[in-house]
């Protein structure tokens, strides 16, 4: 008896191949679709086996293994139906397949009586059968059912619910399997088990098409299995066919001796050694090749970052591994910042400069912030939680092609975010590349935090922390640096000094002063191009390094600055904002060759610009400097002029309320003395007589019957009347010579408990000037006659002053005025309004 | 994403359900979150539209207060320029559809509601919520299927009901009863016979329509009225209904009713009067139907649950706002009364408000006034689950009387009625009533010399079929009359005044008003 004859080597193979294929899928992840393909292999099985076993006449008989074959052979096409309704997911399987098992059922107990085949049996050692009616019935049947799978799946590419592409092998096999079964009709073809074979073609492709497409994921663990099965049958094939080459060669010459026929065959074994390694790669790198390179990228991925400090190139390092390892279609990386998720890097060229981020309340960071490891594009589409995303939101995660997102942890605290497009070749992760990306994200986490803090701190050494620019120390670094690698043929450097900004900080605080400085910062910046490089380089002073201007366009920049400051501040809308700015700018090469000389010249001009009345921009060059000279000169008389117009609407002022009369020289008189009784030299003399004259000049712009009520002022009139102050303000910070002024006029009816207006300042927070000025006002008002009432003795206001000493006047200023009173230095003054 | 047809095929039920119920595992909180989400979102996009400028008049808002503070309530009147005229570039997103509605008491015939592409979507969506939970016993639980068929007795294009159909072909494959195709050729009564006659031979899974509809259908069964014709059932189950339904007539000679005949899966209610059917319905059909509530410029905004006891609205289609009836009664006295809202995390249980939209997803109206009446019912539904306040439609504000969500009668239409009679200065009050499980119009007139009260009824009939056609369709498709009159001494109406120094509001006025009024008699 010839078990491996023509007639069986097809049912031989394939019953092998079948029981790898079932191995393969039955330990597979189980599915609806790994079940309905199981059943089918089984089938397949159990017809291969019976149809080995029958042709080589083993006992029992032929007959009984056709019986046996038929289970398999009647089962295969409605199982094969059953798999294409489970691929396709079509719901309306239940009565055409309840129909199929019946009939199929029904066939197989008609098989067992003969219905099908008649006799099997071995002739002259020949195999013969006879098939009976049923044959024709079952073939037809069983084709039909073949060609209803077929339909199934042509019907399913037909509306587009799965692409051609990716079932062109399924439909090539379920027409073999038809031509196949129309053939074993033919006895002399059927013998060798044809449909058998086309079976088997069908099987192998659909593996194929499960295999490449991902319809079904393959477990590792059968992998490592069907590798070590598949080498070791390799390996024990060739040894065979080297063993029995070798003894035929060696009976042939004429060897019959058995030890020296091993002796010569030993060596032979020694010789295969290099085959047997080529088999053992080989089958490794069919099954492990993507799990290898994986391994090594993941080897790779952790070299290359280990050592890295940088956030950018561990992102695009992290990026490159993600591509290696899975290729989807994009990769993008948020990080957090502060209190945002904000996307640092991306392979979509059209996002690469976007500036997206995610607060922490967004409802795709609170989806990790509960904990969750995976955030799916379903999810996505489906979970309530994500209701509430924004239409534009949506384009952006579809413009990312989001599959999924994956967070990076460090210690339990959420870092950032990864998001993953789909495989470039359109088929589904397995469970296995999202480990392999959690491991990769895993090793990156720890050091991404290192870098990230490594940054912050070394950005903290460089950054202003108030404005977020850098420092003058980043400046220097960075500036010498481009100098000696000679980065720029010409710049210009800009120095930006903040006008009057003492007395700001003494008028607002040092809070709004910080605040200002912010805007200011913020309102350069506005106005910048990419290049150009803002540095805080002192207090109140800002660098600006503008590259590759020379300078007509450098003084076109610095006037640009200067004027967007002037409208940001001194004619904004808020009269308390008086701040400009001094720019003086100096270019090299033309101005020196070194960056020391460049800033000096620069500071030069802001110099020249603060002399030449603040509110300047000025370019270094001598030319430049008598010119604006020359402009300065016809400013300054201009200036003067608008002094001298001022001064006259405060004598307007004292005209126009004809009771007071006089009063502002009077306080300016009146102040400059008690400030050089407290120890006031030139300059601030000067400041308090012009304060003095012009504190009430706000006044032009209150109502005459307000200003000149008789009586008491109603609650809406005193409002109108004690706005006085603020409205001098604004008139006075257009002057800038008499700025300096403003401090001591806004708090000049401030009282020392609190109690006074605009700002109710206390005590020593009211600029000694001011309360000085408060104090000579109020004596003047005093002292001086009205319509009404005649004014206060000297010896009367003294007890006024003594009473309000404390609340509304500074009680070292009161001793001081009083005994100037009581000396009678008063009396020498040059006052008006008084007989 | 995935469409319903592809998860119901791959029997994805979980998924499903996560997807198109999942808002009812929100908490009022979580369902907060979603509303001011997208009502910035809808800030934004109002911003860039010269639509959304008029109402935000270049503010910056940073809350829903300051939303609440800066934006006015609105009507239609602050639409109807641009929308009548189909300024599109002045909208906040591009429209898709424009659908249409009747503007009964309006400067013009027809409203216009733009729809743009998400609001499409979205609209789809909480539709087929609501079919899905026709069909549900249970959370997580839902028969609908591919293939299902839908007896569709909405009205058609370029009304919003008439867009379903179409949209619901790229979500769903269901097989209308008429299909689409033939719906198009025939007009809203033949379609509904056409439908039902199919439903007889086919069976039906699905309804979709007026509850006012559904219940002359079961008396017109109950009566015998329908047609004799006979049916030759096109599959297995319907022919043993049929045969089932045959048996019962003619041999237990009883009468049939339509679910001896149809197995609906779920049927869904829209219409105003839904809740006065719903108990008629259950009666003809078997089961009670699911009552979704909407309009043409809200779209969907709440659905019942599966066991139909009050709305959940939807959290992601309007942001909603209640004027709190203590609020109307102060707007009632002095018209100039700015009105305050409450959000949907303050309304309260028992008390009544009139809702107030914002449009999300690009929508045009913004504190919008649709006119409805809600109450809240309790705060979360305890028999399914929900832990949102649950809420019942109650009327169209009362200056409106909604029939069976066929007409709209205002003043105006009343008014025009007695006037086409040549009646002129008659004094009347409008009640809207239900009674025998129907509404009805409720007119009290001050006694007309010399014209009987039964004249004076046929005579305001004839008048109101004319001028109101869906009146008339009452009488047609319903087959009952709606209107009720009943006469009233003279001066009654001047007694009232005088005696409560107010005048009585002509339509609806409150159960207190009414009562004093007809107390003077």
């Amino acid at each position: 008896m010839n078990i491996f004859t023509d007639t069986t080597l097809i049912p031989l193979i394939s019953f092998i191949l079948y029981t790898l294929l079932f191995l393969i899928i039955t330990t597979s992840t189980r599915t609806k679709l790994s079940t309905s393909f199981s059943l089918y292999i089984g089938s397949m099985i159990i017809w291969s086996l019976g149809s080995f076993l029958m042709k080589t006449n083993l006992p029992p008989s032929s007959l009984f293994w056709n019986k046996f074959l038929q289970v398999g052979f009647l089962t295969v096409p409605v199982f094969l139906l059953r798999f294409s309704y489970e691929f396709f997911n079509k719901d309306n399987r239940d009565v055409v397949l309840r129909v199929a098992y019946f009939l199929s059922g029904s066939l197989i107990v008609l098989s067992m009586f003969g219905f099908v085949v008649k006799e099997a049996s071995f002739e002259n050692g020949v195999f013969v059968y006879e098939i009976g009616l049923g044959a024709y019935v079952v073939a037809v049947i069983g084709t039909f059912y073949s060609i209803l799978a077929l339909v199934n799946i042509v019907r399913s590419v037909k509306e587009n619910r799965v692409e051609f592409h990716k079932v062109k092998w399924v439909i090539v096999g379920l027409s073999l399997v038809i031509v196949g079964g129309a053939l074993n009709i033919n006895t002399e073809i059927g013998q060798y088990g044809i449909d058998i074979l086309f079976n088997l073609l069908n099987a192998l492709l659909i593996t194929y098409a499960i295999y490449k497409n991902k319809f079904l994921e393959i477990n590792l663990i059968v992998k490592k299995g069907l590798s070590f099965v598949i080498y070791q049958t390799l390996l024990f094939v060739l040894y065979v066919f080297t063993v029995l080459a070798v003894y035929g060669i060696e009976t042939s010459i004429g060897v019959d001796n058995a030890i020296v026929q091993l002796v010569i065959l030993l060596p032979v074994f020694f010789l295969l050694e290099p085959v047997r390694l080529l088999v053992f790669r080989l089958t490794r790198h069919i099954f492990y090749r993507e799990s290898m390179d994986r391994q090594d990228i993941l080897k790779g991925f952790s070299n290359i970052i280990n050592t890295e400090l940088s956030t950018s190139n561990i992102t695009k390092s992290m990026i490159a591994a993600i591509e290696k390892g899975l290729s989807p279609m994009g990769v993008t990386i948020f990080l957090k910042r502060e209190n945002a998720y904000s996307l640092a890097s991306t392979t979509i060229a059209k996002f690469e400069e976007e500036k997206v981020s995610f607060r922490n309340t967004h409802p795709i960071i609170k989806w990790f912030l509960n904990d969750r490891d995976l955030l799916l594009k379903s999810h996505l589409d489906n979970h309530v939680i994500f209701k509430g995303l924004w239409d534009k939101e949506k384009a952006l995660l579809q413009g990312l092609y989001t599959e999924f997102i994956m967070p990076l942890r460090y210690n339990d605290e959420l870092v950032g975010l990864v998001i993953v497009g789909p495989r470039q070749d359109t088929t589904p992760y397995v469970d296995s590349e999202i480990e392999f990306l959690q491991t990769l994200l895993n090793n990156a986490s720890a050091i991404m935090e290192n870098a990230k803090q490594f940054e912050e701190v070394k950005k903290e050494a460089i950054t202003d922390e108030l404005t977020g620019l850098y420092n003058h120390r980043y400046f220097y670094e960075t500036a010498n640096e481009w100098l000696q690698e000679d980065k720029y043929h010409s710049f210009t450097i800009a120095m930006i000094d903040i006008d009057h900004f003492k007395i700001y900080n003494d008028l607002y605080g040092h809070s709004a002063g910080d605040t200002a400085l912010k805007r200011i910062a913020e309102t350069i910046k506005g106005n910048l191009y990419e290049e150009d490089f803002l540095v805080r380089y002192g207090g109140e002073e800002f660098l600006l390094f503008l590259p590759l201007t020379m300078e007509g366009d450098a003084f076109r920049a610095i006037e640009k600055v200067r004027k967007n400051i002037e409208n940001a501040f001194l004619h904004s809308s808020d009269i308390r904002e008086f701040l400009t700015v001094t720019v003086g700018a100096a270019t090299y090469p033309l101005h020196g060759k070194t960056l020391e000389d460049i800033i000096s010249k620069a500071d030069f001009a802001v110099k020249k610009g603060k002399k030449n009345g603040r509110n300047k921009a000025i370019m270094f060059s001598d030319e430049e400097l008598e010119r604006s000279q020359y402009s300065d000169d016809i400013q300054e008389k201009i200036d003067n002029a608008y002094l001298s117009s001022i001064y006259a609407l405060a004598a307007t002022i004292d005209a126009k309320d004809h009771y007071t009369f006089g009063h502002s020289s009077n306080v300016a008189e009146l102040s400059k003395r008690l400030a050089m009784e407290a120890g006031y030299k030139d300059g601030d003399l000067e400041l308090i007589h012009s304060a003095g004259l012009l504190h009430d000049i706000g006044k032009v712009g209150i109502p005459e019957q307000v200003l000149s009520k008789p009586g008491v002022l109603s609650k809406e009139e005193r409002k109108i009347m004690e706005s006085h102050v603020l409205q001098s303000i604004s008139i006075i910070k257009h002057i800038p010579n008499l700025v300096e002024t403003v401090p001591i006029i806004i708090s000049h009816h401030e009282h020392y408990d609190g109690s006074g207006y605009p700002r109710q300042m206390k005590g020593e927070s009211i600029p000694r000037l001011g309360r000085i000025l408060c104090l000579a006002d109020s004596f003047d008002a005093m002292t001086t006659d009205r319509p009404y009432r005649k004014g206060l003795s000297f010896e009367q206001a003294i007890y006024e002053i003594k009473k309000n000493k404390g609340s509304h006047f500074d009680p070292e200023l009161c001793d001081l005025m009083i005994d100037l009173i009581e000396r009678g230095e008063i009396e020498h003054l040059e006052l008006k309004n008084r007989k | 994403m995935s469409t319903l047809r592809d998860m119901l095929y791959k029997e994805e039920y979980d998924k499903i359900w996560k997807a198109y119920l999942g808002f009812l595992d929100l908490s009022v909180d979580e369902f907060m979150d979603i509303q001011e989400r997208l009502l910035f979102e809808q800030i934004d996009l109002l911003k860039q539209s010269s639509l959304g400028q008029k109402f935000l008049k270049n503010k910056d808002i940073k809350s829903i207060e300051d939303f609440k503070k800066v934006v006015p309530l609105t009507t239609y009147e602050d639409y109807a320029d641009v929308l009548l005229n189909k300024r599109s570039e002045e909208l906040p997103s591009e429209p898709l559809h424009w659908v249409q509605t009747t503007w009964k008491g309006g400067t013009k015939p027809i409203k216009l509601a733009p729809y743009s592409e998400t609001m499409v979507l979205e609209h789809t969506k909480m539709f087929l919520s609501s079919l899905i939970l026709s069909t549900s016993k249970g959370r997580d639980h839902f028969s609908l299927r591919n293939h299902d068929k839908f007896l569709y007795g909405m009205a058609p294009l370029p009304y919003l009901t008439g867009f379903a159909p179409y949209i619901l072909k790229n979500e769903i494959d269901f097989d209308y009863l008429p299909s689409t195709k033939e719906a198009e050729q025939l007009g809203f009564k033949e379609r509904n016979m056409r439908g039902f006659e199919l439903a007889m031979k086919h069976g039906a899974d699905l309804f979709f329509g007026l509850s006012s509809v559904l219940v002359k259908i079961g008396e017109a069964y109950e009566t015998g009225s329908k047609s004799k014709k006979l049916v030759m059932p096109a599959n297995f189950k319907q022919a043993v209904k049929l045969i089932k339904a045959i048996y019962k007539k003619k041999i237990k000679k009883q009468a049939l009713l339509p679910k001896d005949l149809f197995e609906f899966k779920g049927i869904v209610c829209g219409g105003t009067d839904s809740d006065t059917y719903k108990e008629q319905i259950k009666h003809y059909f078997g089961i009670t139907p699911l009552e979704i509530f909407g309009g043409t410029e809200s779209a969907a905004v709440a659905t019942e649950t599966w066991s139909r006891n009050g709305l959940t609205f939807f959290p992601d289609v309007n942001f909603l706002e209640f004027i709190p009836e203590r609020e109307l009664e102060k707007e009632r006295l002095d018209p100039t009364y700015k009105v305050d809202t409450v959000l949907f995390n303050e309304i309260e249980q028992g008390k009544v408000y009139e809702l107030v939209i914002t449009k999300l997803r690009g929508g045009a109206f913004v504190r919008y006034r649709i006119g409805d009446m809600m109450q809240c019912i309790s705060m979360r539904n305890e028999e399914d689950d929900i832990d949102l306040p649950q809420v019942k439609y109650l009327d169209r504000v009362s200056n409106i009387i909604d029939l069976s969500g066929f007409t709209r009668l205002t003043k105006q239409v009343i008014n025009d009625a007695f006037k086409l009679n040549r009646y002129q200065d008659v004094k009347w009050v409008a009640l809207k009533e239900q009674g025998d499980q129907k509404p009805f119009i409720h007119l009290y007139i001050e006694e007309l010399d010399g014209v009987s009260k039964d004249l004076l009824r046929e005579q305001l009939n004839e008048k109101l079929k004319k001028i109101d056609q869906d009146y008339h369709d009452i009488h047609e498709m319903l087959g009952y009359d709606p209107l009720k009159v009943t006469y009233i001494n003279k001066g009654m109406f001047s007694k009232y005044k005088e005696t409560y120094q107010t005048e009585l509001s002509m339509m609806n006025p409150s159960k207190d008003e009414f009562s004093n009024f007809m107390n003077l008699r």
